[in-house]
């Protein structure tokens, strides 16, 4: 089977390789960045996706779960009267002055849990024996990403808020966007913090298996005029999170602009590839033309090159890909390849070189081939 | 008494380029018949590609007919004339118009592929034409690696690897030397022959026409003579009506 699309991509390959790294860069550079965003505003709600709870209660209306303020007593009252409800637990947040050992202060995020083995918060991350950990007074545990910012390892003593702490723990995957997050026990908070009292920024409640949390919501949400209080579901208030700074800060506007400027750029360069190498073999288009074969045919030897052309880039794509993955892992940069973004760009990049062949098309019709005969 | 492979009935043809509207096929009837080569010359201008065009399912005349193995040409539609040429037709240009990026064989297999022969019998039929233009040796070279003669012969091998009843060749030798031409004329005539193909060819180099059987001279539109060779007529290799 002789096939004119792949003969030409090999034997032609120095005109194709610009519309193969057209490709791979818009695939790249959209997977890396989306990647990227998918990481950095999934920290965003590490405290609710790492959580077992089913429901969060907190201050009316917060748009992000950072944003937590002190929540009025009375809050859980509800919540502890529905049937469906199985715990109810607090989480403190507060802000503080992390003082190294050699004596350099680091901001932190202090989040302070209830260190019972079935505690709900950083469930998903902290194993029963981390958490017993922190059943100490003054123990405290960090993310192994902050650990050279914190200049400490385990055991290191530092301060905070001026009072002493001791590192027990490290693990992976609690950080925030751009904080240094440390995890303490609720006692200890209110050591480092004295003046937060016995306020608490949100309450967890899980629920019994089977309960609809979005039916829970509705039915624990504070019936006043003036709410004291939000109740949302774990999902809803991780996306609420997440979209909130996505629009917040513009990296959402500016990502999606870059990525449709890549994907233009990879649409008109292997367009305008594929349309030269057209019009170079315009003579030899019109020849099988005369001999009879179709437009259609001759469209179909276009398709397949950007076909192959699209397959190409994918591959070299999903090289470079794993090989971002690779150093931004090592260098522990938040990114997340759910198979529904790589899906998803592996689409786009044959889409992009589809939707460049048939853009292509049109220098195909003057493949006249009465113009042969002059 | 032979029956033409292919007649024109009363074409004409006009272009307009702006203003001025040129008549450059006027009421043209012609029998164009199997087995033999018809070389088609004239001054420069004077209509010869054109005429080939219509002839070929390749232009639309302004009116008139053209009887092609029988088939009212131009009253099929645009897919059927592309079908009745890929089932029918070979052509041969000036110009080679080979593909570079496949070699001689496989420039003579392409064509096959659109009439669905695939595999082991294409590069069969492929190679047997290759040898028939002399090129058996030659083919699995690249245009690039050929000279101009040989990606002729290669051109030749492509139009004829359908088996087609119509061969088409405009200007087929003006880009080759006096010896590669001759070889070239020799070749379409010997395929005539051979293949009982109607071998129509558009020239105006002179020292061919000695070499074709019948001689059609055009000026301004108009056939101005038609000629029939009597020495290639006799030639031993003519088969026998
Ligand atoms: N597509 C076209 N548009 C306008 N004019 C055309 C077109 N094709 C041919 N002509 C005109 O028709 C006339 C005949 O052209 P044609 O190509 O048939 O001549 P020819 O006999 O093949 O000449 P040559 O020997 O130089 O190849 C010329 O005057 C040319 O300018
Ligand atoms: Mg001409």
């Amino acid at each position: 089977m002789v096939s004119l699309a792949r003969s030409s991509l090999v034997y032609d390959w120095r005109r194709y390789a610009a519309a193969v790294f057209a490709i791979t860069f818009a695939g790249l550079l959209v997977l890396v960045q989306l990647a990227l965003l998918l990481g950095l505003f999934g920290t965003v709600s590490v405290a609710i996706d790492q959580s077992d709870a089913d429901l969060w209660i907190g201050y009316p209306k917060t748009q992000s779960v950072d944003l937590g303020r002190p929540l009025p007593p009375g809050s859980t009252v509800n919540a502890w009267m529905h049937r469906s409800v199985r715990r109810v637990e607090p989480l403190t947040f507060a802000i503080g002055d992390l003082r190294r050992p050699d004596g350099v202060a680091v901001s932190v995020f202090l989040y302070g849990i209830e260190p019972v083995p079935e505690g709900l918060a950083f469930a998903r991350k902290l194993t029963p024996e981390q958490r017993r950990l922190l059943d100490e007074p003054d123990a405290v545990i960090i993310d192994v990403a902050d650990q050279a910012k914190l200049g400490a390892n385990v055991g290191a003593l530092v301060e905070i808020n001026g009072k002493r702490a001791r590192i027990a723990g490290i693990v992976e995957g609690i950080r925030g966007v751009g904080t240094v997050s440390v995890l303490t026990s609720r006692a200890s908070l209110r050591r480092f913090s004295p003046d937060l009292g016995t306020t608490t920024t949100y309450q967890l409640v899980a629920l019994r298996s089977g309960a609809r949390p979005a039916r829970v919501a509705g039915e624990i949400a504070d019936a006043g005029g003036i709410k004291r209080y939000g109740v949302w579901t774990a999902e809803d208030f991780s996306v609420q999170s997440q979209i909130y700074w996505l629009l917040e800060s513009g990296v959402g506007i500016g990502t999606g602009f870059a990525s449709a400027l890549a994907l233009l750029v990879g649409v008109v360069i292997t367009s305008q590839t594929l349309g030269g190498a057209i019009l170079a073999s315009l003579k030899e288009f019109a020849a099988l033309r005369a001999l009879g074969v179709s437009n259609a045919s001759l469209r179909q030897v276009v398709l397949e090159q950007s076909w192959w052309l699209g397959l190409i880039g994918l591959g070299l794509t999903g090289l470079l890909t794993a090989a971002s993955a690779w150093l931004g892992d090592t260098a522990h940069v938040a990114m997340s390849f759910p198979w529904w973004l790589l899906l998803g760009v592996s689409a786009v990049i044959l889409a992009v070189a589809l939707g460049s062949g048939l853009l292509a098309l049109r220098p195909l019709y003057q493949a006249d081939p009465a113009n042969l005969l002059r | 008494m032979v029956a033409p492979a292919l007649s024109s009935h009363g074409i004409s043809k006009a272009f307009t380029t702006g203003h001025i509207t040129q008549q450059v096929i006027k009421d043209s009837s012609l029998d164009i018949f199997p087995g033999e080569l018809t070389l088609v010359v004239g001054p420069s201008g004077s209509g010869k590609s054109t005429l080939l065009s219509i002839l070929a399912g390749l232009l639309r005349p302004d009116s008139g007919h053209v009887l092609s193995l029988g088939v009212d040409l131009w009253t099929l539609k645009e897919a059927e004339i592309d079908r009745f040429r890929l089932n029918h037709c070979g052509f041969i240009f000036q110009g080679f118009n080979l593909f570079s990026p496949l070699t001689a064989l496989e420039n003579v297999i392409l064509p096959l592929q659109y009439l669905g022969i695939r595999g082991g019998s294409a590069e069969r039929r492929a190679r047997r034409a290759l040898d028939e233009v002399g090129l058996g040796p030659r083919a699995h070279l690249r245009p690039i690696e050929l000279s101009g003669g040989e990606k002729q012969r290669v051109a030749i091998a492509r139009a004829l690897v359908k088996e087609p009843q119509l061969i088409f060749a405009d200007e087929p030798t003006s880009a080759l030397d006096k010896t590669n031409g001759q070889i070239t004329v020799d070749l379409l005539k010997r395929i005539a022959h051979e293949h009982r193909a109607m071998v129509l060819g558009v020239t105006h180099d002179p020292r061919l026409l000695s070499h074709a059987d019948r001689v059609i001279e055009l000026e301004d539109g108009y056939v101005k003579s038609d000629r029939r060779s009597s020495t290639t007529v006799e030639e031993p290799h003519h088969a026998p009506d």
